[in-house]
């Protein structure tokens, strides 16, 4: 058999498909946001002095990382709304997902920053009379910000590729609209090779920026070592 | 809140979900197995000096890790086969995709660890009469392994976790069995915890094994 | 290094001839009673004490591992200690009594506590996202509240004794490690300490960078600078100390003279000690 391919059906429904990229593009945004913010705080719980509450902050980012982003929206949108017996529509469980997701995995970027800064560097703080407070704001945390900015590139690019699972619970993203037209037009190939495209391009121009970043930032640690 | 708990539904499907987690497992294994295949010896060739393979390999490793994994199995589920006329069975369709999707990373993961084998040992390598292969399979590539095994190893429980894709196409793994008895039993909440739990053990037992080999790797670097 | 010298200032003069007058009566600057600390319940220190008087310059020695950098960081209050008291200018500065029983400080006198004192790290520790001359004043600003173009004005005055006026607007990966280090010690000074402790400050320096750094700490200890020093460098030790500490497993085993230590040493492991530096063999 003649391998197939009709060019005309894929730029036609391309630009289609690209149309729904703001779908996906509003949820995702509004998942980061609610997920850094999560992340602000886990990261705190997760670094405060009681065991408890690190505890908890540790056991949060364990689950979330430790089972698939697809069990967690379907235990979300199918367990939860039976547990409760409440109805939650599609794009809201879906934000709420990825939000409780990705949060998890900003906890450990934000985390990890901070962690990062040697402990000599507060010793260099606390002994030039600074408060805990102040070895925080100003010696800690700047330094610690710029090392963040790469993994959160690319924790937008994650969650940009996870909020496909999202099709599944059928919230109206990319995936979703490929999956409708490909199954109305028959034409599997070509509208998913052109949902691959849309998300591509777009990711593309994220993930030059993550490396331009980490390329800026690791001249300036290079020296730091020297 | 009166929801009643029925555990007793997961006792009943309980041996059916066993079975289902150990295809899971496996599944999970042969695609780690394609994924370490492909890395290294893409990962290998990307620190050579000819650019067409290089500029090659970076297209398939970017086009894979810069597009949904889903969108990605239902292009080689549905597309593949209508493309190319030949029927595809879900199973080798998740497979495949996994394999290569797992494999983009990998090739990354490997082309660092490559890379971080100092030039000496190339050089030294070729002082004492190696080919460049030779000096390849011999030097560079044991010792570049060993240095990125144990991340490679807690990347592989991604892997693992996305063996659940698998269910969207039909497969019967742990997710796919769970959906199905929850659409027969409608005890959602019961049975995806219990499925959380068996992903969880899971990719823990194997964040484990990577921490072990790299308390190892660390003693044996500290030992030289 | 002779720019640096006709030395440091004012600042340190005044801050010296008012101490000197209270110190008068006693001259005793730092003490510490019995100091434990442990990390993890692995002793690293037991049962420390000593003495620091006015103007003073103290050496430690010791093999590496024997808790000479844990000790001047308990010292300047970075870390807790476990038990024990420190006074500073008869002050006791780690914790008060209450009723009869001893509580830790409260976090904001441990900062005035530690204001008066200033360490300069083995690894630099410069602010690596701040200028040179954004790092000398942080301290003096932000902690002592200095206006701004007094720190400044301080802080270049500094800087040009060290001949590095040039780099002030430079960052920290800029500078040199020796030219990073002499920065630190600059960044210590312009916090006008009573007290000045040195931990290892040359180990991480290149041979060639190290003399620069040395010439500034003997200058500053012309200067009447109360010091405490860790350091494996034993001939600027002998040449610098006025007394010397010597430390194994967490425990002072022996202090007095320098010439007392170096020669003639009580106990069989100072000895051994010395020895083994003068052969090259100690594994620091």
């Amino acid at each position: 058999m003649q391998p197939y391919f009709n060019w005309s059906i894929f730029w036609k429904y391309l630009p289609i498909l690209a149309r729904s990229a703001p779908i996906t593009f509003a949820v995702v945004i509004a998942s980061i946001f609610l997920g850094a913010i999560i992340g602000l705080i886990m990261a705190a719980v997760r670094l405060s002095r009681s065991k408890i509450l690190q505890f908890i902050g540790r056991i949060y980012v364990e689950i979330i990382r430790g089972v698939p982003f697809l069990v967690q929206v379907l235990w979300l949108f199918f367990g939860i709304t039976l547990f409760f017996g409440i109805n939650l529509n599609p794009i809201t469980a879906g934000i709420f997902s990825l939000s409780l997701w990705s949060g998890a995995y900003f906890t450990e970027i934000f985390r990890g920053g901070i962690l990062s800064i040697h402990q000599t560097q507060s010793y260099a703080a606390y002994s030039l009379g600074m408060t805990p407070k102040q070895a925080f704001y100003r010696i800690i945390l700047p330094q610690a910000f710029k090392k963040m900015i790469p993994p959160c590139i690319s924790q937008f690019i994650t969650t940009t590729k996870s909020s496909a699972v999202l099709s599944v619970i059928n919230v109206p993203e990319l995936t979703k609209r490929a999956d409708a037209m490909s199954a109305a037009l028959y034409a599997p190939f070509e509208i998913y090779l052109a949902c691959g495209v849309v998300y591509f391009v777009i990711l593309f121009a994220f993930f030059r920026l993550g490396k331009y970043a980490e390329k800026k930032l690791q001249a300036n640690t290079l020296q730091i070592e020297e | 809140m009166d929801y009643v708990f029925h555990f007793d539904v997961i006792r009943n499907y309980f041996p059916d979900f066993l079975k289902a987690c150990w295809l899971s497992i496996r599944l999970g294994l042969i695609c780690i197995i394609i994924t370490s295949i492909i890395g290294v010896v893409l990962g290998a060739l990307l620190t050579t000096n000819n650019k067409v393979v290089r500029g090659v390999i970076r297209v398939y490793v970017e086009s894979f890790r810069l597009t949904p994994f889903l969108v990605q199995m239902l292009f080689v589920y549905f597309g593949i086969p209508l493309f190319l006329g030949v029927t595809l069975d879900s199973i080798k369709a998740g497979v495949v995709t996994l394999g290569l999707n797992g494999g983009a990373y990998a090739a990354e993961t490997f082309r660092a660890g490559f890379q971080s084998v100092p030039r000496t040992q190339m050089e030294s390598a070729l002082s004492i009469g190696l080919t460049k292969t030779q000096a390849y399979t011999r030097v560079i590539i044991p010792q570049g392994i060993r240095s990125v095994l144990p991340y490679f190893i807690s990347s592989c429980t991604m892997i693992l976790k996305d063996t659940s894709f698998f269910s969207i196409i039909g497969v019967m793994e742990a997710t796919g069995f769970i959906r199905y008895a929850a659409s027969l039993t409608y005890r959602n909440f019961e049975l995806f915890t219990i499925l959380g739990l068996f992903y969880i053990i899971f990719t823990l037992v194997i964040g484990q094994i990577g921490k072990i080999l790299e308390n190892r790797v660390g003693r044996h670097e500290q030992n030289n | 290094m002779n720019v640096i010298s006709r030395s440091f200032n004012r600042e340190i003069t005044i801050t010296h001839a008012k101490r000197e007058q209270e110190m008068s009566e006693s001259t005793l600057l730092l003490k510490c009673e019995n100091i434990c600390k442990d990390y993890n319940g692995h002793e690293i220190l037991r049962n420390i004490s000593l003495e620091v008087s006015c103007g003073e310059k103290i050496v430690i020695l010791g093999p590496s591992g024997a808790g000479k950098s844990t000790l001047l960081r308990c010292l300047h209050l970075l870390e807790p200690v476990k038990s024990g008291k420190i006074f500073l200018e008869g002050e006791l500065i780690n914790g008060y009594y209450k009723n009869e029983s001893f509580y830790q400080k409260k976090i904001k006198d441990t900062v005035d506590a530690r204001k008066k004192m200033a360490t300069v790290f083995q690894s630099f520790n410069l602010f690596p996202h701040m200028t040179v001359l954004q790092n000398i004043i942080e301290g003096p600003t932000r902690t002592l509240r200095i206006p701004k173009e007094q720190a400044v004005e301080k802080a270049l005055r500094l800087l040009e004794k060290i001949g590095l006026q040039t780099k002030k607007d430079s960052y920290p990966s800029q500078l040199s490690g020796g030219q990073q280090q002499r920065v630190a010690i600059i960044r210590a000074i312009a916090m006008s300490p009573i007290l000045m402790f040195f931990d290892e400050v040359t180990s991480a320096l290149d041979p060639q960078l190290v003399k620069g750094v040395l010439d500034l700490m003997r200058e500053l200890g012309k200067e009447g600078m109360t010091m405490m020093i860790v350091t494996h460098e034993l001939g600027f030790a002998k040449e610098i100390a006025d007394r010397i500490i010597f430390m194994e497993d967490g425990e002072i085993i022996e202090t007095g003279d320098t010439n007392k230590l170096f020669y003639d040493a009580d106990h069989q492991c100072v000895r051994d000690f010395f020895e083994g530096a003068l052969k090259g063999k100690i594994d620091w």
